[in-house]
């Protein structure tokens, strides 16, 4: 079995005459939890539907589980697809139907699951998202937050050993947010899935990852740890982790300098904690009792 | 300008090509048809109840108009009779099938569109894609069946009421009794006549399905996308059900 799951080597794709990705590079090992965050609109969507073949690269390559995604063909792709879970950043729920008929739908299409399995399986995972009594109810029915969780129910119903969140927590209280973090959390230790997570909510990112990367200027500029995201002296990383707005990712995209990672022995001269930004200790809350 | 005009063409041979590709591909999955019965034969309940009320009236109305203005010319010969060979053969070759067509393409074709459009502008049909859940399989398949069946069954409805629309002015107007108006219905109305219309209500029903899922599946940008994938599948069905009606009876009657 090779290491990593998801290989993407110089993709490139240009979206309405813009550039989104200019030669991405990712790669995701087996049994991780990746998260990627980045500004709205630098292509974080753009990258999963590449993962997932919704979007064929310009040039570069996307191989999933072996398989190049831009050049399957669709038995191939619907072969691949079927190991993966995708949430959509909208939820995507089918709208002519209800709930259970929407989580069941792939367990009934594709797996030809028998009835009484299927209403368990649905059961089961519409209680990991934390959802009661709302299996007859219609999409147009629900809250955001709810459609969101019941597109999550939909995404892991066929156990996928690779699974694709774009902001899962999105629209999601607080406590709503804790209980998807578990859930990503166990995923990973029970179920050992590979996980990718688009995600906004640093807090969140530092507790489920394994590794996080920046998506910036079409690329992943950074990747590391939590804690490497806290020790780096990247200006860059640095703007976005803190949530500042003056900084080099809100420059005139003209004069956008590049910025080089830097690790000089002695310590910064900026120094980290004095921003007016709240620091992303106080965002942390103790998971519900 | 000239420009503009090379643009929407081939915008709409992309669009035939589309939908051909579409049509063929259904086709490919019609083995597969049981699995989707339930959902086509809820389709053709909708097709059919939807068309009834206005199949009822474009019928009845077709059938009288086309009594009434050969009733007027066959008078100043005394052949008035003739309107029972004349109304029913029209309405089962030509006018029975068409008028199905255009109803079917302004209530059930736009509905298709807009239905399949919202689906695609909502990242619904992105998400079958993810599940592996074939959209042509999915949406298209009990769609173009559903409609392909209901619109031979809609246009027997339309030729019987256009027939009795016939009998009716006959009889209110040009003193022709039910009873003859029948017997010559009966004795010279061809079965090739029948097959000829019922097969052309098959190939417009199977068209204007078509062109609903195809034009849906390509809306683009919101809600004002869908609106227009809306418009164009009724003037595209239209313009279809004209070509094809001519080619149609031209195969049929060399
Ligand atoms: N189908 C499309 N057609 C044209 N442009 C697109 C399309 N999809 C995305 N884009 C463009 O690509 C860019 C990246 O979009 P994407 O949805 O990946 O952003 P994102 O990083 O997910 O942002 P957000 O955090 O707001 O979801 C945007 O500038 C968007 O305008
Ligand atoms: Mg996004």
């Amino acid at each position: 079995m090779p290491e990593h799951v998801i290989e993407i080597v110089d993709l490139c794709k240009s979206l309405g005459g813009k550039q989104v990705l200019n030669r991405l590079c990712l790669q995701v090992r087996r049994g991780e939890t990746f998260v990627i965050i980045g500004r709205s609109g630098t292509g974080k969507s753009v990258t999963l539907k590449h993962i997932i073949g919704l979007m064929k690269p310009d040039s570069g390559t996307c191989t999933v589980f072996g398989t190049e995604m831009g050049k399957a063909t669709r038995a191939e792709a619907e072969t691949v697809r079927r190991r993966i879970g995708y949430l959509f950043q909208s939820g995507a729920l089918l709208a002519s139907m209800n709930v259970e008929d929407n989580v069941a739908l792939p367990l009934r299409e594709i797996e030809r699951m028998p009835e009484d399995q299927v209403l368990r399986t649905v059961r089961e995972k519409l209680d990991l998202v934390d959802l009661d009594k709302v299996e007859l109810k219609m999409p147009s029915e629900l809250s955001g937050g709810m459609r969101k969780r019941v597109g999550l129910a939909r995404a892991i119903s066929r156990n996928p050993e690779l699974v694709l969140y774009d902001e899962p927590t999105s629209g999601l209280d607080p406590i709503g947010t804790a209980a998807i973090d578990e859930l990503i959390l166990s995923m990973k230790k029970k179920l050992k899935v590979t996980q990718i997570v688009v995600t906004h909510d640093m807090a969140s990112a530092r507790r489920i990852a394994d590794r996080i990367g920046l998506l910036y200027d079409g690329r992943i500029y950074f990747t590391g740890t939590p804690a490497d995201l806290d020790e780096t002296t990247d200006v860059v990383v640095h703007q976005f982790v803190h949530g500042e707005v003056a900084g080099p990712m809100t420059e005139k995209s003209g004069e956008t300098k590049r910025y080089r990672r830097q690790r000089p022995p002695t310590p910064p001269p900026a120094p980290p904690t004095p921003h007016p930004a709240p620091a992303p200790e106080k965002q942390d809350f103790p998971p519900p009792a | 300008m000239i420009f503009r005009y090379a643009n929407q063409m081939v915008a709409s041979i992309e669009g035939i090509g589309h939908t051909l590709i579409l049509l063929t591909r259904t086709l490919l999955w019609i083995p597969w048809l049981w699995r989707k019965r339930a959902e086509t034969v809820a389709q053709m309940a909708t097709c059919a109840f939807g068309g009834f009320p206005v199949a009822m009236i474009v019928g009845m109305f077709s059938g009288m108009v086309l009594a009434l203005q050969s009733g007027y010319t066959l008078q100043k010969w005394g052949q008035e009779e003739l309107i029972a060979i004349v109304v029913p053969a029209s309405m089962v070759r030509e006018m029975g099938p068409v008028m199905t067509g255009f109803i079917l393409a302004g209530l059930v074709g736009s509905t298709m569109a807009a239905e399949v459009g919202t689906m695609n502008v909502s990242e619904e049909i992105e998400a079958l894609e993810v599940m592996s859940i074939n959209p042509v399989y999915f949406l298209a398949l009990p769609r173009i069946v559903a409609l392909a069946l209901v619109a031979p069954l809609l246009t027997i409805y339309v030729d019987l009421i256009g027939i009795f629309g016939g009998a009716f002015v006959g009889d209110r107007i040009l003193n022709l009794s039910y009873t003859t108006y029948m017997k010559h219905t009966l004795d010279t109305l061809e079965l090739k006549d029948i097959y000829s219309g019922l097969l052309k209500a098959l190939v417009f029903g199977t068209l204007i399905s078509s062109v609903g899922v195809s034009q849906g599946m390509r809306a683009r940008g919101g809600a004002e996308g869908v609106g227009k994938a809306t418009m164009r599948t009724v003037v595209i069905s239209f313009v279809y059900i004209l070509i094809f009606d001519y080619i149609l009876t031209w195969m049929v009657y060399q």
